[in-house]
């Protein structure tokens, strides 16, 4: 389902008006909120928008979400599983490739970026001597000492190695679980993973839940904006806490309203429990060609040892 | 607690795959038998409500924010089993449109914050609120209990499977090919900050929001039908299969016996340590004096070189004196938190 431009518009218009520029959220005691709020808005901004980047020309916005599902995630097995640090270094290469092909701007695979930053703060200690021997690579701490003196910190070849590998991993599998996900749309997306075998009434749930997800997260955006609203001066820990909880009970209960509501659609629309979701045709060429050429890659990033 | 791809390698997250098939398999069963029709609808709904609990942010004392899961108070609202569908699809949506946790780890996830969680939690909220009254205190004490349990059985399990990572896969040169550190640094950091931090934002989200939808809405915390605690046929297979299990615990001596097997991994004596090393390291030598037990080896001090069909006996002996001291113990926990609420 492809949404007209102009509704798009005035809703990332609206969506973006909330969290900067709201006079209240200066206050420190609604920072929290201004954050959480930002945050509600970026996830509808994208659940918006995603369709938007699918339906753009490009090597992989054409190419069947079964073909992409299969093909991206042999390398992504690939690349789990291989000792090399040249294994996430070519699926790093071939993700760039796949996405200049694909016009994915790189803010889109910034979140793959912000995993490997991440990983490798995690993985920082293991390059220091202090934390895992090995052999020197560059002293650290005194200034200055090598050659005769063993240093007391400094970076280990071992270590370099190790994190090197692990954040290179991080970052390949990631930008090309963000690919799939930016060039397919959500409802093709899912409907991409009967290839994997999911049954068809989770796929059906999957979509029903995305479709709603948008709606509700518009709800939860509008208690933000009206905590923040309402907010004058301190008013303590606590009645931050029970806002919370109260808004969680308050969004439970629209669930709840809006489940019943959609059962009784689909009741009134013949709904006896059979999914009647329609079948995927057959694949193209290009797509088994694509397959193919990913299997390939998988394949061949095993080999430089 | 999204473990991304890269993290865990195939044999763990392989095994969790292997786990995870048939629990997705029991749960769609278990959840149309009890939601039926409604289960797509609901379903998405829970699904929906669960991925945005995890947007809304807590204010913690010292300037930062945390957030909760949500996989218990979905668990007390639909029951277990539909926790375990509804936050395994908020998994799938978080792992491939926003990159949230791997494709490779996702059953790894699922296993911590699917099944883990919601199942731990919601088996805490029963037993520390068992009989309590709609709306009471106990009830929402016992909510929170079951969040705070929740998360940090979670924790310690994603904690454990990075931990193991170094143990179970390492290059040629014993360099880690995945999480590098092992479970003596992997384990305390990941609990310590579920343990102060997270597990009491869960707690507090989990608690009053129960509370709150007991005072205002009462009619939508109703567990669903066969998601409630046992009933009398469900409390007798219940003993059933506590008194067939100690029937059964004689085996724990006898296969060690017949095989020929040593004690487990690491809990080996002193006698067994001197025979592979030749010595017994000091200071296990002086600390495993610190305390003797009553019943060493579920066997009095004077059974040692009794025959196996004595230590069988003891062996029976000692389990059932171990069951019936432990459901002793819950049952007056219970009753103590019965009273206390009552009291509340």
């Amino acid at each position: 389902m492809t949404l007209p431009d102009w509704f798009l518009a005035s809703q990332r218009a609206s969506a973006h008006v909330a969290p900067a520029e709201i006079g209240a959220g200066r206050h420190p005691r609604v920072r929290w909120l201004r954050r959480a709020l930002a945050s509600l808005s970026r996830s509808w901004t994208l659940l918006l928008d995603e369709g938007g980047l699918a339906a753009q020309p490009g090597l992989l916005q054409v190419i069947d979400p079964r073909a992409k599902v299969l093909g991206l995630c042999a390398v992504i097995l690939s690349v789990s599983i291989a000792p090399t640090v040249w294994a996430p270094l070519l699926a790093c290469l071939l993700a760039g490739v796949l996405a200049i092909l694909s016009r994915v701007p790189p803010s889109r695979l910034a979140p793959a970026l912000v995993a490997a930053l991440f990983a490798g703060l995690i993985v920082l200690p293991v390059t220091l001597s202090l934390f895992a021997p090995g052999e020197p690579l560059l002293a650290l701490w005194p200034p200055g000492a090598a050659g005769a003196h063993e240093p007391a910190v400094s970076l280990t070849r071992e270590g370099v190695f190790v994190a090197l590998r692990f954040i290179l991993r991080v970052a390949a599998c990631t930008t090309l679980a963000l690919l799939l996900a930016t060039t397919s749309g959500s409802a093709r997306l899912f409907r991409g993973l009967r290839a994997l075998w999911v049954p068809r009434l989770a796929v059906m749930t999957l979509d029903l839940m995305v479709r709603y997800l948008a709606i509700l997260l518009r709800a939860a955006s509008e208690l933000h904006l009206a905590r923040i609203s309402r907010t004058v001066g301190d008013v303590g820990s606590r009645a931050d806490r029970r806002w919370v909880s109260t808004g969680v009970g308050a969004l439970y209960r629209r669930t709840r309203i809006m489940a019943e509501q959609t059962y009784m659609g689909m009741i009134a629309r013949g709904y006896t429990g059979e999914s009647n979701a329609g079948r995927a045709g057959p694949l193209k060429p290009r797509d088994w060609l694509f397959m193919a050429a990913m299997w390939a890659s998988a394949l061949a990033i095993q080999l430089p040892r | 607690m999204h473990i991304p791809d890269g993290y865990l390698g195939p044999q763990t997250y392989g095994a969790a795959y292997v786990v995870m098939v048939p629990i997705w398999t029991w749960a769609s069963r278990r959840v149309s038998r009890t939601l039926r029709l409604r289960q797509v609808p609901v379903l998405a709904m829970g699904a929906a409500f669960s991925f945005l609990v995890m947007m809304f942010n807590v204010p913690i004392p010292g300037g930062t924010t945390g957030h909760a899961v949500g996989a218990v108070l979905v668990a007390i609202l639909l029951g277990p089993w539909a926790a375990v569908l509804a936050v395994s699809l908020v998994l799938l949506v978080q792992a491939l449109l926003f990159g949230d946790g791997g494709i490779t780890s996702y059953a790894a996830n699922c296993l911590n914050m699917a099944v883990i969680m919601p199942f731990v939690g919601w088996w805490a909220f029963r037993l520390v609120g068992s009989g309590a009254v709609r709306g009471s205190r106990r009830r929402w004490l016992a909510a929170a209990a079951g969040g705070y349990v929740g998360l940090n059985a979670a924790a310690l399990s994603a904690s454990l499977m990075f931990g193991l990572q170094p143990l179970l896969a390492h290059d040629a040169a014993g360099r880690p090919l995945y999480a590098p550190f092992g479970l003596a640094i992997a384990v305390p950091i990941m609990m310590a900050e579920h343990l102060l931090l997270f597990g009491v934002v869960e707690a507090v989200v989990t608690g009053m929001a129960l509370a709150f939808l007991d005072r205002t809405e009462p009619l939508l915390t109703t567990a669903p039908a066969g998601e409630s605690a046992p009933g009398p046929r469900g409390r007798r297979r219940l003993w059933i299969g506590l008194g067939v299990m100690i029937v059964l615990t004689p085996l724990g001596l006898l296969l060690p016996w017949i095989t020929g097997a040593g004690s487990a991994w690491g809990e080996w004596g002193g006698e067994e340590l001197r025979a592979m090393l030749g010595h017994v390291p000091e200071g296990l030598a002086r600390l495993s004096g610190l305390w003797r037990a009553p019943v060493p080896d579920y066997a009095p001090s004077g059974a040692g070189g009794s025959s196996m069909s004595v230590h069988l006996a003891w062996y029976l002996l000692s389990a059932l004196a171990g069951s019936a001291l432990v459901v002793g113990a819950v049952f007056a926990a219970r009753r103590w938190l019965a009273a206390m609420g009552e009291a509340g």
